[in-house]
């Protein structure tokens, strides 16, 4: 459960890095909008994709896993690809 | 350059280039030797399939290795392209094939669906294995000896709708020879390309890197921060949009480690040795440097208009940005380059580009032969309006230049505010003395209908602070007094965002200032409505 939690923040802590001055004072929760709410456009969002993959450690594209930029709507949705994509690093790390 | 003679001349490059993809999380680096014989491979398989000089081709792929090659291979063909962008995702094969007369049509093996349809022979994979391919012979004379039209294009207009190009060889040879003549390529450089290579603009570029023998990058969007930080790019291309992540990223530190840099910045920006100057602002914004690949000597950015504050920034940080100007009708029109560049400019004429501009200030664009010769699928007299003379087009886009020859933006025709006093003012004339309050994030000035003065919508920059307002409005109020054709008599503070999502933005990020005029007024109407009810 702290785990999970831990998680959440480090993925909230990595939205925020992208929020532009007059947004900043918005406050992030899983249901914040990314582009209405945050003002992230597309390539705000790529840049955040790769801070964490930097902040992990991992490369999406070697675990086979196609991010669609468009389908990440809310910071809910990107906690959720978060997560997916930790649980196949750790079972590719496994393999 | 001579497009007809493309593949050739890759193979008689001596200077030894590359392409690099991102394949299966791989990173593939093939030479331009390696190039020329997939072209040749693929020549070879189109044959086999079929295909004949004048026939059309669909290509409907993300960006890949593959597109690069039978691109190539239907320019060696004498074949024309048809490249279909993402908008028509949603059409099936049969109907693509049909509506554009199409005899083949190229898709990834990842879009499984496309084989299960009526016209399935006529369909191969660029990337897969293919069997029992056959083109449709529609008995198509070849009507083009000399191959002027290369291929039809699809473009997102200032409508919002889809127009269809035919695109013309020699104008696409000078668009080439123009931008390589004015940017200066060095053997060692490196492209980068993310953008779609369905968007023409990208192929132009390969067109260039492969002609005048560069290193070519290309990835799709999604390994865009990973092909910058690993592969070292030289050279990129990019809209405002990705710039602009750079400074908010700068704007996101701590306010004193910002003020820091940017005092240390100015005081580097002094030093008069341009290397250590250079080398000063590396150490300084090393985070940039980085993300960035820490190569980059040339950066443009073009397609819609950059905020000042993010060319300021990368001025300060010493990064090489650069704003263009062109239009995908005509080809590039302008340029800034080292040497060369004015900020708030869209640079100087390209080799080969005249421009006149006319009574009402519109851009003429003028060249011997334009990228696209006509419109198809377009809007009746949409054609007639744009392509004015076999060698010009209306741009639409109103400008002035300097006296050192620097075009400068101004607005588009159309967007022309003509107050109820009868005064006729370009909105981004107001816009930009708003824009100069360091309160104001954006604004957007349209014609009062109940007045004849101006409305302001502004988005602060703390829309939560009051004082900020005050502040805003005072400072709007000043513009007025020295300015009193541009009066703003109203201003309508919001902080919502312009996207293309809430149709503030059109599909090509320009403001729609129609829509957003007719949103903040209908808004603004119903807020005094209820407040006169409740009085």
């Amino acid at each position: 459960m702290e785990i999970a939690a831990e998680l959440d923040e480090k993925i909230i802590n990595i939205v925020s890095q992208g929020v532009s001055g007059r947004f900043k004072k918005t406050k992030i929760t899983p249901e914040t909008h990314l582009q209405k709410e945050l003002g992230l456009d597309s390539i705000g969002i790529l840049a955040m994709v790769f801070r964490f993959e930097e902040l992990f450690s991992i490369d999406i594209a070697q675990l086979g896993v196609d991010i669609n930029v468009a389908k990440l709507k809310t910071v809910s949705d990107v906690i959720q690809a978060a997560r997916d994509i930790l649980n196949k690093a750790l079972l590719a790390k496994q393999a | 350059m001579d497009l007809r003679a493309l593949t050739s001349h890759i193979s008689e490059q001596k200077h030894q280039n590359f392409i690099l993809t991102f394949e299966k999380g791989q990173v593939v680096k093939r030479s331009h030797e390696n190039v020329f014989q997939d072209v040749m491979a693929a020549v070879a398989r189109l044959r086999a399939w079929g295909v004949q000089t004048g026939m059309r081709v669909g290509i409907f792929s993300c960006n890949c290795y593959e597109w690069i090659i039978y691109d190539l291979a239907l320019l060696e063909l004498r074949a024309l392209s048809v490249a279909f962008t993402d908008d028509f995702a949603k059409m099936g094969a049969d109907e693509l094939i049909d509506r554009y007369s199409l005899s083949l049509l190229l898709v990834q093996s990842t879009n499984q669906t496309y084989k299960n349809t009526r016209q399935s022979d006529a369909v191969a994979f660029l990337d897969g294995k293919n069997k029992n391919i056959k083109a449709i012979d529609r008995q198509q004379s070849n009507s083009d000896p000399e191959f002027e039209n290369t291929g039809l294009i699809f473009s997102s207009g200032s409508s919002g709708r889809l127009k269809g190009l035919t695109l013309n060889r020699q104008g696409i040879e000078a668009s080439v020879d123009a931008f390589t003549k004015a940017a200066a390529p060095r053997a060692d450089d490196c492209l980068l390309l993310f953008l779609p290579i369905s968007n023409f603009q990208q192929r132009l570029m390969y067109y260039s890197a492969l002609w005048y023998g560069v290193d070519l990058i290309v990835t799709d969007p999604n390994r865009l921060f990973r092909a910058l930080k690993d592969l070292h790019p030289t050279v990129l291309i990019a809209p405002p949009m990705l710039y602009e992540t750079f400074e908010t990223r700068f704007c996101n530190l701590p306010r004193w480690k910002q003020r820091a840099a940017r005092i240390m910045g100015t005081m580097a920006g002094k030093v008069p040795s341009k290397r250590l100057r250079e080398k000063l602002a590396q150490i300084i914004f090393e985070d940039a440097y980085e993300a960035l690949g820490g190569k980059m000597r040339f950066m443009v950015t073009g397609m819609a208009p950059i905020k000042r504050s993010t060319l300021d920034l990368f001025e300060l940080m010493q990064l090489p940005l650069f704003e263009t100007y062109g239009m995908i009708e005509f080809g590039g029109i302008a340029l800034n380059v080292p040497g060369a560049k004015r900020v708030g400019s869209v640079g100087r004429l390209l080799p080969g580009v005249r421009v006149e501009l006319a009574a009402d200030g519109e851009v003429i664009a003028i060249r011997e032969h334009r990228l696209a010769s006509t419109y198809f699928d377009c809007v009746e007299g949409e054609a007639e309006e744009t392509f004015i003379n076999h060698d010009r087009v209306a741009t639409g886009d109103v400008g002035r230049f300097d006296k050192d020859g620097y075009l400068y933006l101004i607005g588009r025709k159309r967007e022309m505010i003509v107050t109820a006093g009868g005064t006729k003012i370009h909105p981004e004339i107001p816009e930009s003395a708003i824009n100069a309050s360091s309160d104001v994030a954006r604004s957007v000035v349209f014609a009062d209908p109940d007045a004849s003065t101006l409305v302001a919508v502004v988005v602060p920059k703390s829309p939560q602070d009051q004082s900020a307002k005050l502040r805003i409005q005072r400072f709007v109020d000043s513009i007025g007094e020295r300015q009193p054709s541009i009066l703003v008599g109203r201003i309508i503070f919001t902080d919502a965002a312009f996207s293309r999502e809430n149709g503030f933005l059109r599909p090509n990020l320009k403001l729609d200032r129609r829509k957003i005029a007719e949103h903040f007024l209908k808004e603004s109407r119903e807020t005094k409505e209820v407040l006169a009810r409740g009085a």
